[in-house]
Parts: C-alpha cells; structure tokens; sequence
C-alpha cells in the first residue's frame, strides 16, 4: 500500500499531478497536465466551463482513474490508491453538485466526515460497548464545534433537506474538514451563495488555511479568488494556459482571452505574447 | 429517508418484548402461537434484509436462498449426521455467511439491475443444488426427521417451548441489528446508500461496508433458517426459491424501506395474510401485487412511512386542541 516517497518530488508540495490525461471516448478533459500545490497554500484552479477542473478534482481524490500520469500525495504516489485510503492520508474535499448523505442530519452528515478518525468496528457496534459510546459522543460534540466555526451551529440538528444549496455547501466543507485533512479540495464552495454569504465563505477558507490546511480550489467568483489566492492555475480545454500569483494571471493574455474575448480580440493577444507565464 | 434510531427505538423494541413474552399465555390456541413464531421467523428476515435494501442502497434477490443454506445446513447436519443442533446453528451461520462473502465479493461492485440480475442468478443456482444434493437434502421431496433443539436432553419441541426459543433469537438478532444501525458502521452504511461517491470520498471503505453488509445481512437469514428448519421438523426446495426471494424484497418494500418498524409490519402481513387468502389460491399472488402497487403509490415509504405519517397528524392535532384549551 504505502509507496514510499518518490525520489525526485519537490519537498514542499503537498500534491503533485505529473503528466496527468484524462480521456472519455474521444474526448479529452485532461490533456498531460503538470502541476504542484505547495504545502500551506491557497492555490485556485480556474477556467471556462468544460476546461477539466471537476474531472481534475476527481482525478486527485481519487474518483477518476487518469488515463496515463501520476498523483504524488506528500511526496507519495497515490495514483493506484483507492478514495478512502487517500482521505486516511489526509485529503479531503467537497463537490459541486454535493454529494450529502440525504436523510441524516447536519450534524451526522460531520460526523461521517470523521469516519477515518473513529476507530470503532463492527463488533464495538453489535455489542454497544462504553469505548464506543464514548468515542461517539466525543465525535459528535467535535462535529457541534466544527458546525459553530463555519456558522451552521443552530441548523446542527436539522435533516439535511431542510437546507438551502448554499448551507449544503457549507456543510460540505465541515464535514471534509471533520477527516482531519492535510489538504482540502474545494469544488465551487461560493456557487449558489448570495453574495454577502460568499465573503463569509472566503473568510472561513482562510481560517483553515491559517491553521495549517492547505486548499486547493475551483472558485468562478473571480472576487473571492483573487482575494483568498496565493497561487492560481488556469484551464483550458484540459491544458494549462497560465499559472501564478493572482496580479500575474489577472493580467495575462491568455486568460483574458479565454475569459473575455472574442475570436479577434484573442488574436491579437496571442500576437502580444506567446506561451504560459509559469511562476 | 431513514427513520432515526433513539432511545425511543430501544424502548419500543423492549416493550414489545415484553407484551410478545405475555403471548402464550393470552393466546393459549397454538395455531396462534405457531402462527407468531413463524412471524418471529419472518421478521428476522424481512428486517435482515431491510438493512441491507432500506439502510445501506443494495437490492438482493437472493435473500430465500440464504435463508434456505442456512435451513439445509443446520437441517442436514442434524438429520443425516446427527449433529447438535446448537453445533449446527454456528456451522451454518459460518457457512453462510462464507458463501454470501464469496457471491458478494465480485457482484457488489455491480450496481441496480445488474447486482439484482447477479443475485438473481445466484437463488437459482442454489435451488438447484436443494433438490439435486439428493443424498443431503432429498431432493425435491424435502429433507425429513430434523430434529428440534433440546436443552439438556429436553426436547424444545413443544409450540411453546419453541416460542420462547424463537423469541429470544430473534430479540436479540434485533437488538444486533439495532445496535449495528445506530453505530459509525451503520452511519457509514446510511451514508453509502445515499451518495456512494460522497461516502468514498469521506473515507468509507465502499466495497468494504457492502460486503460486511451482505454478509451480515446472509447470516441472520441462515439464523432464521435454522429456527424454521428445527422448528418444523421438514424443509422442502421450494420455500427458498425466486418467489420467496422476490416476496421478501416485496414485504420489506410494503413495510417501508429503511424504516425500523416497517419490518415489523412487512413481516405480519407476510405472516398473516397467506393465512386469510388460503381459500382463494393462486388470487394471492394478484392481492400481493395490488396491494404493493397501491401502497408504493400513496405511500413511498411503506407502510411504516404511513404510520408515521398518521401519528405526525394525530399529535398536530391535540397540540392545536390543547392550544385552544388554553385561550379563554
């Protein structure tokens, strides 16, 4: 199970995609795509719609086996690791179009995400012993805490489908944060707020990242990723065309293009400058 | 969807433990109390199966045939060999619960139609094997002389006798089940049959808890198939065939899927009803299949879901009553 540490990683990053492609048929999500989250940062990953950043996502936790390349976990290679196993390492993330366990409450939605932590199996469960009572409780006062952090306290008790998208969302990021994650992926964690509850989002994200989790995001609110970014990667059609700090990207060409432009306007930024700015 | 597991839950299953002990001596008639061992026997099944459809997303059409290794097992080590039922009851848990290990093993990474089809296939080939072991099970004349449980040389073979016997197992089967549901196995087993890739992803072992599951769900099957086999002396092929497969799957969904008491009631009317329709033959499979069309109809989730329901009015109803006391 375990890999060992691949020889030529770069210490300080916490994920590693090496020549990764993704193929479905004849398409191609991913196309032979390199990157590298640094341990501690807040990188975002942007992009039209289609540029491969959910099936990208996928492919790092562990959902979605690439079609040729590697996934390095803290120097790991996890690529052959199942999804479960990658979370006991320390990686954790939500979904854009969640994925909440219906008929639960919000609070037991959080304490699933501490299911690797727990250790109780199946014969502490058919007995009922006090070690795993204990351990339960335990858990769910931790999952109240976790709920209290990201504003979600008073709605703890709440069946999960008595919940807006936005709330979900949130409850989304509690319960990954509920593993214990070195690193938390997140999947559009502002789409379907309103706009005042997006900042309150933003601001949470960097509390996470204070304490010492690292974030790796896909964000369309251009707002709050270049406030709450140190790093970005932009997509297109499951290539990279620009990667860096937010001041970099934000004014490279490709990016406006890609974001903005139309089939001249493109043109001529791509007479202007050729190439990835790769900082 | 599920309905939760309380204090509440415990309490109920306790009373009702308590009033079941009571029985034998309100209905002293014994087609009466034969009548509610058969329908301790069938709720073993229907709530074995329920957590494996209701609480954790998988179908199995295959659980008769469980029920039935279970039953051959226990039965045939009895009759042929002359082995201890007591022995017999862990051999053919053990069993069982192996085979179902190794039929859940490939077919559990198959989803909806393809694990029912899978499963499918699986019943058959073991009702197959009950009638043509012929030197084992004889065949599709049955397996005869299976003898009952005995506690120190005293046969437990009165109705009765047998009752109590029933009632314990099963009681504390359901307080297992119970405490598996209302547990971080369970919780990850209710969170994997609601978003499978959500549950993956927040470190539950999917194809793990399936297979737990499966086999879980097998061995109390068997353990029901024990208490039939040894209570009623004779097992014959076609108690264990695609039919009772599908009628148990029907029962659990007429209780209501994923709800505790829903067994409860799926098993009573599985008991009972075959009881009332005997006179009109082959008119109760159309009563079976109307009935579960009409009731998924007007109540998704079972009739459990409905009672559930009713009581929600009835106390909406006095807290407004009580609220009009209170003005003047």
């Amino acid at each position: 199970m375990d890999d060992g540490i691949v020889e030529d990683s770069i210490a300080d990053a916490i994920i590693e995609v090496r020549g990764v492609s993704v193929s479905f048929g004849g398409l191609t999500a991913v196309a032979d795509l390199d990157f590298a989250v640094p341990r501690g940062a807040i990188k975002a990953v942007i992009g039209p719609n289609g540029a491969g950043k959910t099936t990208l996502f996928n492919v790092i936790s562990g959902v979605q086996a690439p079609s040729s390349g590697r996934v390095l976990l803290a120097g790991e290679d996890v690529t052959a690791t199942a999804a479960h196993e990658r979370v006991q390492r320390g990686l954790a993330r939500t979904f854009q179009n969640l994925q909440v366990f219906s008929g639960m409450s919000v609070l037991e939605n959080v304490v699933v995400g501490m299911h690797t932590r727990l250790k109780s199996g199946v014969f502490n469960a058919l007995l009922r012993l006090p070690s795993g009572r204990r351990e339960e409780v335990q858990a769910r006062d931790k999952a109240r805490a976790l709920l209290g952090r990201v504003g979600l306290a008073a709605k703890a008790d709440f069946p999960v489908s008595a919940l807006s998208f936005g709330d979900l969302k949130i409850v989304e990021i509690a319960r990954a944060l509920a593993s214990e994650p070195k690193v938390l992926l997140l999947d559009e964690p502002t789409a379907g707020l309103p706009a005042g509850e997006a900042g309150r989002v933003a601001e949470v994200i960097r509390a996470i990242n204070a304490e010492g989790v690292t974030v790796l995001l896909v964000e369309h609110n251009m707002r709050v990723v270049m406030a709450i970014s140190h790093d970005i990667l932009v997509l297109n059609f499951g290539r990279r065309i620009a990667e860096g700090e937010p001041a970099v990207v934000r004014a490279h060409p490709e990016v406006i293009a890609a974001y903005l432009g139309t089939d001249a306007d493109a043109q001529r930024m791509n007479d202007g400058a050729v190439g990835t700015a790769h900082v | 969807m599920h309905a939760q597991i309380s204090a509440a839950t415990y309490r109920g299953l306790g009373i009702l433990w308590l009033l079941l002990v009571a029985l034998p001596w309100i209905m002293p008639n014994s087609y009466w109390l034969n009548l509610a061992t058969l329908w301790l026997t069938n709720l073993l099944l229907i709530a074995s199966l329920n957590l494996l459809m209701g609480y954790s997303g998988q179908i199995s059409l295959a659980h008769g045939a469980f029920f039935g290794i279970g039953a051959y097992v226990s039965g045939v080590l009895g009759a042929k060999y002359g082995i201890s039922p007591w022995i017999g009851l862990p051999v053919a848990l053990a069993f069982t619960g192996l085979v179902a290990f190794i039929v859940g093993w490939p077919t559990l990474r198959l989803r909806g139609h393809y694990l029912a089809m899978a499963t499918l296939g699986f019943n058959a080939i073991a009702s197959v094997l009950f009638v043509e072991l012929r030197d084992w099970t004889g065949g599709p004349n049955g397996l005869v002389n299976i003898p009952p449980y005995a506690i120190f040389g005293l046969k437990l073979d009165s109705d009765r006798a047998f009752y109590f016997l029933a009632l314990i197992a099963v009681g504390v089967a359901m307080l297992l089940l119970l405490n598996l549901l209302d547990s971080r196995t369970g919780r990850a087993l209710r969170a994997l049959s609601t978003a499978e890739v959500g549950a993956e992803c927040m470190g539950v072992n999917v194809h793990k808890y399936k297979i737990l599951v499966f086999v879980v769900s097998a061995m109390l099957a068997a353990l029901a198939g024990c208490l039939y086999a040894h209570h009623n002396a004779f097992v014959s092929p076609e108690s264990f065939d695609f039919m009772a497969s599908t009628m148990l799957v029907v029962m659990v969904a007429l209780g209501g899927t994923g709800h505790w008491w829903g067994a409860f009631i799926g098993a009573l009317i599985y008991t009972v009803l075959p009881e009332l329709l005997r006179s009109f033959g082959d008119l109760e499979l159309l009563v079976y299949g109307v009935s579960l069309v009409l009731v998924l109809l007007f109540f998704p989730r079972g009739l459990g879901g409905a009672l559930d329901l009713l009581r929600e009015r009835v106390l909406r109803l006095s807290t407004r009553r009580r609220a009009r006391k209170g003005t003047p």
